[in-house]
């Protein structure tokens, strides 16, 4: 029973398909990162996920249950970071803790006062009233709180200062190493997720267009160079799946999706010049040539 | 429950400032005696009335602006998604926030009147207000019911209006069709006189419009949840799909009560019968139609009834007939109800096999206080507002106008055409009180060219009379209690009748001759000719009252008496005896048999027939045998 399955989600506002035929599963334990550029359909994906809005097509289960029939029951165990932070703007962080605690049967008081603490969050200034940074540092405490068995965090780095995006990804990594907790997350801060995902799917235009373990992935990834008068390392070039070339001076540079150490190597003993790339060129090496949707 | 009540808490806990808004709202009445041009009026309910006042504002103003902000507030600022982010039930957010909009409305309404209440004590409402309004179930009930329809509806608008979607256009149809479904289907029947059958349709309709909104606002919320395009759609189709199927359902009640027939009746009276012919005019309550007293022209030859929509005969009897017998008129109210204008004078031909209603476009903008039809039908007069004007029946056109005298009595009884260009009008002069026992005298006047000059006036009657043909009045003197013959033309006496007794009656019969039946236990009938000599006396010695019940036959009377006894006058269990003038024989007809109309009617008349039986029924006798022939109305059980 995974905490998270998507079989066939679709989403469509009019004419417009925000997700297309999505289908995803996220094992127990892993921390899962969902990609993709502004416009992608991840927010639509996060809503279906969390039943708040109810997909045209598919069905998403959490736990294995229908999460659209059942969503109250199931979030019990889920603790939510929106894109957004939507609290009350006039309820201070200890007042919405104190509501939160009646909403969860093992409500961790304590917990949400340390962490405020260790953030610097003011504990009773209203919530409209404290800084974006602020505001994502008393979602997540609020989120952890309640002792989930799953993470679901929109963006939850989004329009934070680089001081705040580490604390947020320290206290994750720290819940992580306590707890286990299956972390499922869309985000933009790529460099940030990078050390801590399992798992990476990549949304374009609806669709899902990766997913995969994250070592699997950065191992198949390469970006290769190798001068433009050597015509047979363009034509090793095209075994390995090449998915973005590009033409730097005298030098051909290229990012191959399929890259094979052994068989690259086997083919002669000089060759192009290789080396491993970020989760964030990988990324804009699979979705750049895109164009951004409204 | 818990999440109902943490949302509950929450939406009350950030409003908290409107508690103290109100206490100090509170104060304002409190201050209402000081206040220029308030505190001259001096009124002792002043602060009371203040404070309701404000309190009921504030209360109803704040269910509209919080149930149009609570929800959609946070859904348009997308912070809808805080709930539903959380393990709290979709009935939960919906109910918790609704509850939280009504109870701050009633309790700022509540703590408006509390300084008030506090200051006198309990509220001072009693001269518009039959019980204090504190401790009234019935009024805290409206005012719930009323803030909870207007926190909904706020919603349901609000979800409208922020949404923008195309759905809004439904939202415009549907309140128009749905608004004039149920406009219609209320007015069919106030217009017809249904007023319980319109109320419970309008409160069932108010009732429903309340459950449609809560029922959609919470499909809204449950099944559009933070998507507010979805929840519109929800919504929209929820409310008016309720509401349509509610006001055709109101259509069709209208249609059901308003298609009551003859049968349907149960109780029935007679409201008039033709003086000539076999028409008859019926009303009665249908059953189980709330309340519903439809009217009907009935042919008691062929059992033809056809339906009339006049103004409600328990508040002004109609129609009125032709004297001879073949037009029947009656004014259908064409607006509102039976008290406001204006009304269409309707008429209907007797004679014709298969006629329907005719429209006059003779039209009164109020009720006139007398209503007569020329005996060919073919003129109407009427007095209307100290005015009585003659009208010519098929073609409308106005034929003579005149303003009654200020020096004539001020309430028209009577109004009689004595030919087809000369009316007779008869009024009393009441004293201010307007009780009928303090008649204190009787006029009568009459149409000459633009005005109406007084003919006639005797002071000092009672117990009134017109005779048939309207030359003769027969009234009792308040000074001996003795019955005397006036001429309507010039006020002379022209006869006075034996005494009688203090609760004697008198009438005149079709033929001229007069009927007077003596006071006291054990009733006398004696009969005078039309030069009002002593003709013949009739004794029921058993009798505790004798009704004169209708001449079906030329020297035939139809008498109903009640018998002697420690119980109050009991005339369903009296007797009715058919008199022979001629002969002097008396012959038992029946028993507990009631005249159908009011008063006692002419040989040609089919009402001299027409009898009440003790159950409810109008039957028809059988002079010969007695036998009585059912005609409307059921038995009742």
């Amino acid at each position: 029973m995974k905490p998270i399955e998507l079989e066939g989600l679709s989403v469509r506002y009019g004419t417009c398909l925000a997700l297309d035929d999505v289908s995803l599963a996220v094992p127990e334990g892993a921390v899962y990162a969902l990609l993709g550029r502004n416009g992608a359909g991840k927010s639509s994906l996060v809503r279906c996920l969390l039943g708040e809005q109810k997909p045209t097509a598919g069905r998403a289960s959490l736990f294995g249950r229908d999460v659209w029939k059942e969503r109250a029951a199931i979030l019990a165990e889920v603790g939510v970071v929106a894109e957004d932070p939507d609290m009350p703007p006039a309820m201070s962080p200890r007042q919405t803790a104190r509501f939160c605690s009646r909403l969860y049967p093992r409500w961790d008081a304590a917990g949400v006062e340390a962490r405020l603490k260790r953030f610097g969050v003011p504990r009773d200034t209203p919530f409209g009233r404290l800084s974006k940074g602020q505001k994502g540092h008393v979602a997540l405490a609020l989120a952890l709180a309640c002792g989930p068995r799953l993470l679901v965090l929109d963006d939850p780095t989004l329009g934070l200062d680089a001081v705040a995006r580490k604390a947020v990804f320290e206290e994750l990594i720290g819940e992580l190493a306590d707890r286990g907790t299956t972390v499922f997350m869309t985000t933009h801060d790529l460099a940030g997720v990078e050390p801590i995902a399992d798992r990476v799917a990549v949304l374009r235009q609806g669709r899902l267009v990766l997913d995969e373990e994250m070592e699997t992935l950065k191992r198949r990834f390469r970006r290769i160079s190798f001068p433009r008068s050597h015509e047979a390392d363009a034509a090793r070039l095209a075994a390995l799946a090449p998915v973005a070339v590009a033409s730097r001076g005298l030098a051909v540079e290229a990012v191959v999706s399929n890259f094979d150490e052994e068989r690259f190597h086997a083919a002669g003993p000089e060759g192009p010049e290789v080396s491993a790339l970020t989760l964030e060129e990988i990324f804009i090496a699979l979705t750049g040539e895109g164009e951004e949707r409204p | 429950m818990r999440a109902f009540l943490a949302v509950f808490g929450r939406e009350i806990v950030e409003r908290r400032l409107l508690v103290a808004a109100s206490l100090l709202l509170g104060l304002v009445p409190l201050a209402a005696p000081w206040i220029p041009g308030l505190a001259q009026r001096g009124d002792p309910e002043l602060q009371s009335a203040t404070a309701l006042a404000i309190a009921l504002s504030f209360s109803f103003g704040l269910a509209l602006i919080l149930g149009a902000a609570i929800i959609v507030g946070d859904l348009a600022a997308g912070r809808l998604g805080f709930y539903f982010a959380r393990p709290i039930p979709g009935w939960a957010v919906w109910a918790g926030k609704l509850a939280a909009a009504c109870g701050l409305a009633l309790g700022v309404g509540a703590l408006i009147l509390l300084p008030s209440s506090l200051a006198e004590r309990r509220l001072q409402l009693s001269g518009w207000w039959n019980e204090p309004l504190v401790g009234n179930a019935a009024s805290a009930l409206l005012w719930v019911g009323a803030v909870l329809l207007l926190a909904a509806l706020g919603h349901a608008a609000g979800v409208a209006l922020r949404s923008r979607t195309p759905w809004l256009i439904l939202d415009f149809a549907g309140l128009g069709l749905t608004g004039w479904l149920a406009w219609t289907a209320g007015r069919r029947l106030v217009l017809a006189g249904a007023f319980g059958a319109a109320n419970l349709s309008s409160a069932g309709l108010l009732g429903l419009a309340l459950l449609a909104l809560l029922a959609a606002g919470a499909v809204q919320v449950l099944g559009g949840r933070t998507d507010l395009r979805r929840g519109h759609r929800l919504l929209s189709s929820t409310l008016w799909g309720t509401l349509l199927a509610g006001t055709l359902a109101a259509q069709g009640y209208a249609a059901w009560v308003l298609a009551a027939g003859l049968g349907d009746l149960g109780h029935v009276a007679v409201t008039a019968a033709a003086p000539r012919g076999t028409w008859i005019a019926v009303y009665g309550a249908a059953r189980n139609r709330a309340g519903y007293d439809p009217e009907f022209l009935l042919d008691v030859a062929s059992r033809r009834a056809v339906r009339i929509a006049a103004v409600a005969p328990s508040f002004w009897p109609s129609p009125w007939f032709s004297a001879d017998g073949r037009w029947a008129v009656w004014l259908e109210p064409q607006w509102s109800d039976a008290r406001g204008g204006p009304f269409e004078l309707l008429r209907l031909d007797l004679r014709a096999l298969r006629s329907r209603p005719e429209r006059t476009r003779i039209i009164y903008e109020r009720l006139p206080s007398e209503l007569t039809l020329s005996a060919d039908g073919g003129r109407v007069a009427v007095a209307s507002g100290r005015r009585l004007t003659i009208e010519e029946v098929p073609s409308g056109r106005l034929l003579a106008s005149a303003e009654l005298p200020r020096d004539l009595g001020r309430y028209e009884d009577s109004l009689r055409f004595m030919d087809s260009g000369h009316v007779r009008l008869y009024g009393s002069d009441l004293f201010e009180n307007g009780d009928p026992a303090l008649r204190s005298a009787f006029e009568a006047g009459e149409m000459r060219g633009a005005g109406v000059v007084r003919t006639a006036r005797l002071d000092d009657v009672q117990d009134v009379e017109i005779s048939p043909d309207g030359a003769r009045i027969l009234a009792r003197r308040r000074s001996d209690g003795r019955f005397a013959v006036f001429d309507a033309g010039t006020g002379a006496v022209l006869a006075e009748l034996p005494p009688a007794g203090e609760l004697s009656r008198a009438s005149f019969l079709a033929d001229g001759r007069i009927a007077l039946v003596s006071g006291g236990l054990g009733k006398e009938l004696r009969i005078f000719s039309p030069g009002y000599a002593p003709e013949q006396v009739f004794r029921f010695r058993m009798a505790k009252s004798l009704r004169l019940a209708g001449e079906p036959a030329p020297d035939r009377l139809v008498v109903t008496t009640a018998p002697r006894g420690p119980e109050a006058t009991r005339w369903d269990i009296g007797r009715t005896d058919l008199l022979d003038l001629s002969t002097g024989s008396v012959r038992r007809l029946g028993h507990g048999l009631l005249p159908a109309a009011g008063s006692h009617s002419g040989p040609e008349s089919p009402a001299s027939r027409l009898f009440l039986n003790h159950q409810g029924q109008l039957v028809q006798i059988d002079l010969e045998n007695g036998r009585q022939v059912p005609m409307a109305g059921r038995r009742s059980t």
